[in-house]
This record gives C-alpha cells, structure tokens and sequence, in this order.
C-alpha cells in the first residue's frame, strides 16, 4: 500500500526532529573542532578533506540506513516524507552548484539583470502548487511519464515523456557532476578527471541501495549544511562592516555605496563608460524581452522539470504535498535572497579595495584565484605581483593602478573567496565548499533518480516487462542508475565546453515538452491523448530546433530559416554583422566553437535561444487545443478520472502493484 | 414506422461520423489507452451512485471555486513576477528609507519573494478550505 512503511522507518519518522536537530547540532560541533584544530596549526589541506570526508560519509551512512526492497519506497519514499522536510529535500535538490557557487557571480557580474535568475528560479513554485504538482500526488504517479501515459492514452505519450525527462535531466545531471569535480578538485587538489570519480561515488551511495527514500534523507541532511555554509560567513561579514547580522538588509547600503562609487570611478578615470555597467541599472545586458522571457522560461521550466514535480509525490497527502510546495519555496528563498548580498559585498570590495589601488599594493587572496586562472588583471593571470606588475606596464598609458577594464573575475569566485575577503580562518572556507559539494551531490541524485526511474519503471516494467516482480524492476532500476551515472560522470570528465549554457536549456525543454500536457491533463477534460501526443512532439520539437539550430547550425538559420542577429539591448544595433559573417568561408559550418561569430548570436525577434520555451510552450498548448477539438471527445471514464484527481479526498487515481 | 427508422438511421449516422474520425489518424491513441486502461490496477467506486447528481453539482461548484482561487493567485503572480518589473526604472527613483534599497532593484531581489512564499502558505490553506467546505479533503 502506498502509505505503507517498514517498522524502523516509521519510528525514524517520529523522531525526525530530534535526529536531524543533533545531525544540525553534531555538524556545528564538526566545524568548531575543525576551527580549534586550525588554531593549533594543522594544515589547510588536511582540514579541506576532513570537511569533504566526514560529511560525504554522514550522507554515506544515511544512504545506507535508507536501502529499502519494497517498490514504493524505492519510487516514492514510501509516500510518508513530512511537508517540511519534503521542503527541505525539495530545497537541496532544487539548488544546484550552479545556484551555490555561480548564482551571486551571475549577481555580480550583471547587476540587475542577473535578478532575472533570481525571480525565475523561485517564482515557478507557484505555479507547481496551483496548477501541477498536487494533481500529479492525487493521481498517484511514481513519474511524471506515469501521468502523461495515463491521462494521454498509453506508452506512446510515456514515452515522449521519457524523451523530454531524459533531454532535460541529462545535461543537467552532467553540469552537477562536473561541479562536484570542480570544488573537489579546487579544494582537495585532486586532478580534476578523478575528483569526478569520487563525486560519483558519493552520489551513488545516497541512492543506490534506498532509491528515493534515501535520496531524501540525504538531501534533508545536505540542505542543512548547504545552508548554513552559504549563510555563515556572509553573516559573519554584515556584522563585521555594518555591526547588523542580516546581511539581506545590510547590503542596501553597500549597494548605495556602489553607486556613488561608480560614478567617483567615472570622475577619477578608473573607469570607461563602456567598461561600468551600472549595478542596479535594468536592461544592459538583456534587453526587456529577453530578461522577461527569461524569467518566464526559468519559472515555467521549474513547474515542468521531473526531478521537482516527482518530489511531490513522496507526501502523505495532498494537502501536505501542497504546504509542502510552499517549504520548499521559504527553504530555497534562504539561499536566494541572500545571493545578492554576496554580490554586492563582493563588488564593494572589489570596487573599493582593488580598483583604484596600486598594482603591486594587491591584497595576497587575488593571487591564490589568480593562479588557478580565475582572476586576470591587465590581460594576464594574477598569479603573482610581478606577473601584474609586468602585465600592466606591457599596456600603453598604463597609469600603474588598477582600473576597471584590467580586471577580469569568474563568477564562480565570489561565493568561494568571500571568507578569504572578508579575512575569515580557513575553517570557513572549507565549510563553504563542503556546501557546494552538498549542492552538487544532492542536485545530481535527484536527477540521476528521476533519469533511472524513467528508465527502469516506465520503460522497462511498463513498456518492455510489465510481469516483471519486484525484485528484478529493483535490480534493473540500481543497474540503470549506475549505468546513467557513470556515463554522466565520463561526459562530465571531457569538459564539454556548452555544459553550463545546457543547464538553462533544460528548463525551456522542459518547459515546451511537458507544460502544456501536463497543464492541460489536469485543467481541461477536453484535452485529449491525440492533442497531447501533437502538442508535445509540437512545442518540444519546434524549441529543440531553435536550439540547436541557433547554436551549431547558425549558417544554416540564416541561410534557411530567416534568422537575424539578436540585438544589442543597450543601442538596439545587431551584435553581429550578418553579411559579413555569412560571406566567411566558416559561415555554414556545423557544430561551430562557441568563438564562431554566429553561434548562439542569431534568431527569431531577437530572442535568446535560452528562451526557446517561449515559442515551443504557446505552440504545444495551440496544438494541444486545436486537435483536441478535432478530435472525439475522450471517454466517459476518463473525464471522471480528471474529477478525481481534482477532489484530495479518496484513493489515489493509480494504485500501483507493490508486491 | 417512419418515426422509428428516422431516429434509428439518424443515430446509426451519427456512430459512422464518429466512427471515421475515430478510424482517421486519431485512432492510434484511442488504441492505446486500452492497454493503458489495463496495466495499472484502477479504482473502482467510479460508477454513478445512488446521490451522482449532488456529487455532481459539489465538484462543479468546488472546481469553479478551485478554478477562481487559481485564477487570483496566478493574477498576482504574474503581477509581481511581471508588471511591476517593467515599471523598475521610475520605482529605482525611490529610496526605502533606513535600508537604502532603491525601490525597483529590491522588489526583484526580495520584494516579489517574499510576495511568492506568502501567497504558497496562504495558497495551501485557502485550497485547504474550498476542499473541506465541499467535504473532498483529506481526512486529518
């Protein structure tokens, strides 16, 4: 029965606060030792892997405790995960190393625009809970294809759902991967092929042996360190400048102060007017369309992505399923509101402390990013004084201080040397990165899950063996997991350069193939399993076009497709001269180098491809209306099915075989 | 006779439209929701009861209720995740007083926010009570 659990976990369940307030407890414990441990002399390194270590076995240990063989707790943990801690394991599973460690950067480096992520990352929880994600609870599924089969006549539509799961969720699940290979590999020193190894291994244990159920015990416990490593020393650097611990209202004043500094830089010379993008000036670096089609794709992609929608169905009830969407939002909002306090603290620094000032009178934290090329000042890596020093005095006119245009900052530096900055013991560095680690890990179980799950239940059991028992679907949905996480693990550890650009792609994929179906099932009975088939091959195929074609055939756009350059969103002028770039003897390559002069720099009313939900989405719910009025109504049976899933009360709509 | 033929001719021509359209390239779903029908163990208590009609008449009235609530919301979500956005670079002009924050900047950066995580609390238990007010909530 679904809201069956085996006796040990029921008592687990009881006690969940007490179990997680000493894990909370027994962490602060961890990092005060550690800082002892700094005090007395033990080396950075060693301190670095007793962070990674003792919380990668915590999750380990969990993982382990979590190992279930009964189906319904492998898919859907048994349905028995409290509102809140659903929140929580929503809230880790949502924010990825992307949000963790590049998500203030993005802040920094954009200024307002990059505000566009943040409403668009937070904003699409609403409409989980108003349009999708209780239905699907009610409707029993253990994925999302589950849904789409049922409500749209059979394994065709489920199988167009796996299409778009497995688009969506792969990408993704390879960006986490290299992330945990990133931070490992920047933190321990391991060699960046083999730090993805490692991380594999981590992320297998979490969810091999328990599924779902111990995906989510983990993710609870992963949130918590996730949280408090990105909160920390933020906090600890609002009192330390502004004497008030809540950076979130401190930074109003940092940001006043950017301000008046952009404009001194101005006057002082430190500064072009090409060079300054002005904080909290809209629409410089995306023009209104494309910063409002980004929000929108980022929120509808949220209420559309398998890995979210699926967490929703590990909730007793409906009703929980519900509040529970609203936890995850608060839990999630923690981290969001808080990213451009980061980013604002960080430009106020830079701004202060390194624009303006002498090239040999630099701070020695630039140089420990400098070396590992994340940081260029005057053109060159700042690995060392003299290096800058020779670099600057190589440019003509040079006046021997740093200005604006000489320096160059990855983004994923702001969160990661904020401690350093700040002047904070190494202990807080290494808490910070054991929260990235966490990020990465529990974004890429969820994923890897959802991808596994798909693949071993709507595909193996419902499509290839539906005789199947319970413990060979088990054994094929471990065997599937390891076989998709390794291969992740090996696309990750080529470093394929479009990784981080594929992650936004997901959520338009995501958005175009599975809204409109999905939408539609629950809110319009008329809707039927011939318009949803359309609209989904529709919107899903008309947005991976723009995609790919925007991308790796840009030659063939323009040629072919009346494509033109997208637009500068300040002056309104194209980015790139078409004629010219079409009378290059590269002009029709496929598979251009992001250097290529027309990749990813064409399209349709000058929108971005990252936004290519916006034409597959309003396409599949035209088409899903169209045929579905073309066609027979559906059945009697069917449209009661809808009344069910709409009412909370009563059995679920699909009572799956558990034994 | 004739009255009998007539509806009898008309019905079995309303079945043959119905038929073609069915048999048309709309027929392969049709197909398939048969199996589909069959391959998860379905619930049973669908049939009309004895009071159907008053079920009726309590889920049309507790879906239009749902349908209004989602309306209202999703108004003001796209308010504060849209509208009020445009109007960022007037709303930058104010200053919130103490915190600093020019107006536009913070309701991108926290204002629409925390707006977002109110409505879902709030969102939760006005649905909470349009399903128990028709009697289709959960049992606590």
């Amino acid at each position: 029965m679904a809201t069956q659990s085996s006796g040990g976990g029921s008592d687990f369940l009881n006690n969940l606060g007490r179990v997680y307030g000493i894990y909370t407890g027994g962490f602060l414990a961890f990092v005060i030792l550690l800082a002892v441990l700094e005090q007395v002399g033990v080396p950075n390194k060693i301190l670095g892997y007793l962070f990674v270590f003792f919380t990668l076995a915590v999750y380990a240990i969990i993982g382990v405790l979590s190992r279930t063989a009964q189906v319904s707790e492998y898919y859907v943990a048994g349905r028995s995960v409290p509102a809140l801690y659903n929140g929580m394991a929503t809230g880790a599973d949502w924010m990825s190393a992307a949000s963790f460690v590049g998500m203030a950067g993005t802040l920094f480096l954009l200024g307002y625009d990059g505000l566009a992520w943040v409403l668009g990352w937070t904003g699409g929880f609403v409409l989980v809970s108003i349009l999708i994600g209780p239905y699907l609870r009610k409707f029993g599924a253990y994925t999302v294809p589950d849904f789409l089969a049922f409500r749209y006549g059979g394994n065709f539509a489920r199988g167009l759902g796996v299409l778009v799961l497995v688009a969506c969720s792969f990408t993704y699940v390879t960006a986490q991967i290299y992330g945990t290979g990133l931070i490992a590999s920047r933190f321990l020193g391991m060699p960046f092929e083999l730090a993805v190894f490692a991380g594999l291994v981590g992320i297998l244990v979490c969810s091999m042996l328990g599924g779902m159920r111990a995906v989510t015990w983990t993710q609870v416990a992963q949130y918590i360190v996730l949280i408090i490593a990105y909160l920390t020393p933020i906090i600890i650097l609002s009192t330390k400048k502004y004497g008030f611990p809540i950076p979130e209202l401190t930074y109003g004043q940092a940001i006043s102060d950017i301000v008046a500094r952009e404009q001194q830089m101005l006057a002082n010379g430190l500064a072009t007017v090409a060079s300054l993008k002005p904080h909290i000036s809209p629409f410089i670096n995306y023009s209104p369309l494309n910063f409002f089609a980004i929000i929108l794709c980022m929120m509808v992609g949220t209420a559309s992505l398998p890995h979210i929608l699926m967490r929703y169905f590990t909730t007793p009830s409906v009703r929980e399923a519900r509040q529970s969407v609203a936890w995850s939002l608060l839990f999630i909002f923690l981290l969001y509101f808080s990213a451009p306090a980061y980013a604002a603290f960080s430009k106020l620094e830079v701004y202060t402390n390194i624009i303006g000032s002498d090239v040999s009178a630099l701070k020695p934290w630039i140089f420990n990013w400098g070396e590992l090329g994340l940081i260029q000042i005057c053109g060159k890596n700042a690995g060392s004084i003299d290096a800058i020093i020779a670099a600057c005095k190589a440019i003509a006119g040079h006046p021997g201080v740093v200005r604006l245009q000489d320096f160059v900052i990855n983004t994923d530096v702001i969160v990661l040397s904020t401690p350093e900055i700040a002047g904070l013991p190494y202990v807080i560095s290494g808490l910070v990165a054991a929260g990235g680690l966490a990020a990465a890990l529990s974004t890429a179980d969820g994923l890897l899950l959802a991808i596994a799950n798909a693949l071993s239940h709507d595909v193996y059991y419902k499509m290839i063996d539906p005789n199947a028992p319970t413990v060979r679907r088990l054994f094929i949905a471990r065997i599937l997991l390891l076989i998709v996480a390794v291969v992740a693990a090996a696309t990750a550890a080529t470093k394929p350069g479009d990784i981080l650009a594929m992650v936004g792609w997901a959520f338009s994929l995501a958005m175009a193939g599975n809204f409109p179906a999905l939408v539609m099932g629950v809110w319009w009975k008329r809707a039927t399993a011939t318009g949803a088939v359309c609209g989904i091959i529709a919107g899903f195929g008309l947005c991976l076009f723009y995609l790919v074609t925007t991308r790796y055939f840009p030659g063939a756009g323009v040629q072919y497709f009346g494509m033109t350059s997208l637009l500068n969103p300040v002056t309104g002028a194209p980015i790139v001269d078409i004629a010219k770039a079409m009378a290059l003897p590269n002009a029709m390559e496929a598979f251009p180098t992001l250097a290529h002069p027309l990749a990813n720099k064409v399209g349709w009313f000058g929108l971005t491809n990252i936004a290519c939900g916006m034409l597959g989405a309003p396409l599949g719910f035209a088409v899903i209306y169209v045929v579905s009025l073309l066609g027979k109504e559906p059945s009697k049976e069917m449209q009661a099915y809808v009344d069910d899933i709409r009412k909370p009360r009563g059995r679920t709509v699909l009572e799956e075989k558990t034994i | 006779m004739l009255p009998f033929i007539v509806p009898g001719w008309r019905k079995t021509g309303w079945n043959a439209v119905g038929g073609r359209r069915a048999s048309g390239i709309f027929a392969f779903p049709s197909i398939i929701q048969s199996v589909a029908v069959a391959d998860g163990v379905l619930k049973e208590e669908l049939q009309p009861m004895p009071d159907s009609k008053d079920l009726k008449q309590r889920e049309e009235a507790h879906w239009a209720k749902t349908s209004r609530l989602m309306f209202t919301h999703l108004g003001v979500w796209f308010f504060f995740g849209f509208i009020i956005h445009m109007f960022v670079v007037p709303l930058n002009k104010i200053t919130i007083p103490i915190l600093n924050f020019p107006l536009g900047f913070y309701m991108a950066a926290q204002g629409s926010l925390i707006v977002f995580v109110v409505m879902l609390f709030m969102f939760a238990k006005q649905q909470d009570k349009i399903d128990r007010e028709f009697g289709f909530a959960e049992e606590d």
